[in-house]
């Protein structure tokens, strides 16, 4: 399990990949997803998941659409275009994050066992 | 165990209003009815109730105890100085600080503690204890 | 892959309202997940009670609102400044008030300084904010229920404050503290607890149990104002309240839960400080 610390900036940048990836999809098929991708390590909660989807629809950077499924409502998100940009940015700026990261893990680790 | 809890607190209560009705008229039996209602209430439903609650979960046992703590004192003090007992300044100073020394404390840390925590409802309590703190104020003062 | 009924979604639902999640679509959202993470327990075995306990279970007491609170603060900017002010206000000017009444007691000078303070955080901060902070977490009838508690609330503990102190005042906020109380809360309160609540036959017990309060408390005011008839409506509003209400409430009540409520202790607890403080008022003013 991946705590929740560690998670926190980068939940953003993750649900917005998704989106780009995947088009249109609801709260409950990101959090699949989510699951399915890190191999069960990342249970995105719904206290984690909403107040993200939320803000980004404030922001402007998707839209919703419901749906009548199963005597219920769902909501459907998908990014606008001004999303689809800022998509792109986030997820260069999680993976320049990642590639600093790495390096410093590696050189400390390095420099420990040298 | 449950149904006497019930039962014991409304007789209690009953207990109670009759005797301040008889105490505001001037009957006798006023003083027995009320010393038995509040000994009672104070020694038998009160414990009682909370250990009942408490055995549910079997969480929290310090927020029971001060809960128990704060009420005793605070009913005592009232039987005092209805009853016009001597040593009722004493408990009163004390049965008024009680609230803020020793449950405020504890629902602290109850709340530090507790997973979703609401601040509004945190809010609420504390001006309950203010209020209640106030009132038994404004009775200490009139009543001297 | 189980689906769940109607009546199975609309008692997911119904929880969902009492819980007050009124921001935006978020009840939808909320729904539907639950919904989903409720079949999905289902097709693991579960009948739909196990399964919809084992999610609340995991989720925890109040989760919705806590997430409903996250929620605001993160879309909205003056919900958060809001909420901080109310939670700063709130916590430093009761302790300023309690200070102010340990002073009084104990006759050391500064009280009304503290009191100064603690009032004009109360009034200035806390109140406003409070309203903006209590209107986007709950609309509707609940609202109203908090608004007109704090209504009643405030004006009544400042009057009290002000009595202690000898400052002009006291009896108006007095009157418009009790008045608020029985002509605002008291009838929001019923209306509240009479749609929240799951069984009709309890409307008649608890409307007898406001009413009844209502008298007492009328009465209380009466007999500050030294109005004429005070003494008939304590009695007759106590004498009601604790030996008609309390014990067909908790007659019917007593069947919910295996062990003592807290909800009932803290009522019993309630009535006998009233009725004792009440007394002590009543024997203090004649």
């Amino acid at each position: 399990m991946i705590s929740r610390e560690l998670l926190k900036g980068t939940l953003k940048s993750i649900v917005m990949k998704l989106l780009a990836e995947h088009g249109r999809m609801y709260g409950y098929e990101i959090t699949q997803k989510v699951e399915i991708l890190s191999q069960g390590k990342i249970k995105l909660t719904y206290g984690a998941l909403y107040p993200i989807l939320h803000k980004l629809e404030k922001d402007g950077d998707v839209v919703t659409d419901s749906e009548n499924i199963n005597n219920r409502i769902r909501i459907y998100y998908k990014l606008t275009k001004k999303g689809m940009r800022t998509a792109e940015e986030k997820v260069n700026e999680l993976q320049t994050f990642l590639e600093t990261i790495g390096s410093i893990i590696q050189t400390k680790l390095a420099f420990r066992n040298g | 165990m449950k149904r006497l809890i019930y039962i014991s607190g409304l007789i209690c209560a009953m207990l109670l209003t009759i005797g301040t009705s008889f105490k505001i008229e001037h009957w006798p039996g006023a003083g027995i009815l009320l010393t038995i209602a509040i000994i009672f209430f104070a020694l038998f439903f009160v414990p009682a109730a909370l250990m009942n609650n408490y055995n549910q979960e079997k969480k929290n046992a310090y927020l029971y105890i001060s809960i128990f703590v704060t009420l005793l004192v605070s009913f005592s003090a009232a039987l005092f100085k209805i009853q016009h007992w001597p040593g009722a300044g004493i408990v009163v100073i004390v049965a008024l600080i009680t609230p803020f020394v020793i449950f405020l404390p504890a629902y602290v840390v109850y709340f530090n503690k507790s997973p979703n925590k609401d601040i509004t409802k945190f809010i609420a309590v504390m001006f309950l204890l203010v209020f209640v703190g106030v009132m038994d104020a404004l009775l200490s003062v009139a009543l001297r | 892959m189980a689906e769940l009924s109607l009546q199975q979604v609309d008692r997911i639902r119904k929880d969902l309202i009492r819980e007050s999640i009124n921001y935006s679509h978020l009840i939808h959202d909320l729904l539907d997940h639950i919904c989903c993470d409720v079949e999905f327990e289902m097709d693991r075995g579960n009948s739909f009670e196990e399964a919809y306990t084992n999610i609340k279970k995991w989720m925890g007491k109040d989760r919705c609102r806590k997430i409903q609170e996250e929620t605001l603060l993160l879309t909205s900017n003056t919900y958060r400044f809001m909420k901080t002010i109310m939670k700063f206000s709130g916590i430093i000017s009761p302790a300023l008030l309690g200070i102010a009444a340990l002073f009084k007691i104990q006759h050391w000078a500064g009280a009304g300084i503290f009191m100064s303070l603690g009032f004009f955080l109360l009034a200035i901060f806390f109140l406003p904010s409070a309203i903006y902070v209590l209107y986007k977490e709950n609309k509707g009838k609940r609202f109203f229920l908090y608004l007109f508690g704090l209504l009643s609330f405030l004006p009544l503990t400042a009057g009290v404050l002000f009595k202690v102190q000898h400052w002009p005042g006291a009896g108006l906020l007095i009157t418009i503290g009790i008045g608020a109380t029985v002509a605002l809360f008291l009838p929001t309160l019923l209306y509240v607890k009479i749609k929240d609540s799951q069984r009709k036959d309890l409307n008649p017990v608890l409307t007898i149990g406001v009413v009844s309060g209502m008298v007492h408390i009328l009465g209380l005011l009466f007999k500050i104002m030294h109005w004429p008839g005070a003494t008939l409506m304590i009695f007759l509003g106590s004498t009601v309240f604790v030996l008609v209400f309390l014990p067909w409430y908790s007659f019917k009540v007593y069947k919910e839960k295996e062990y003592v409520t807290f909800e009932f202790i803290f009522l019993l607890v309630g009535v006998i400080w009233f009725i004792l403080t009440s007394t002590l008022f009543n024997l203090n003013i004649s």
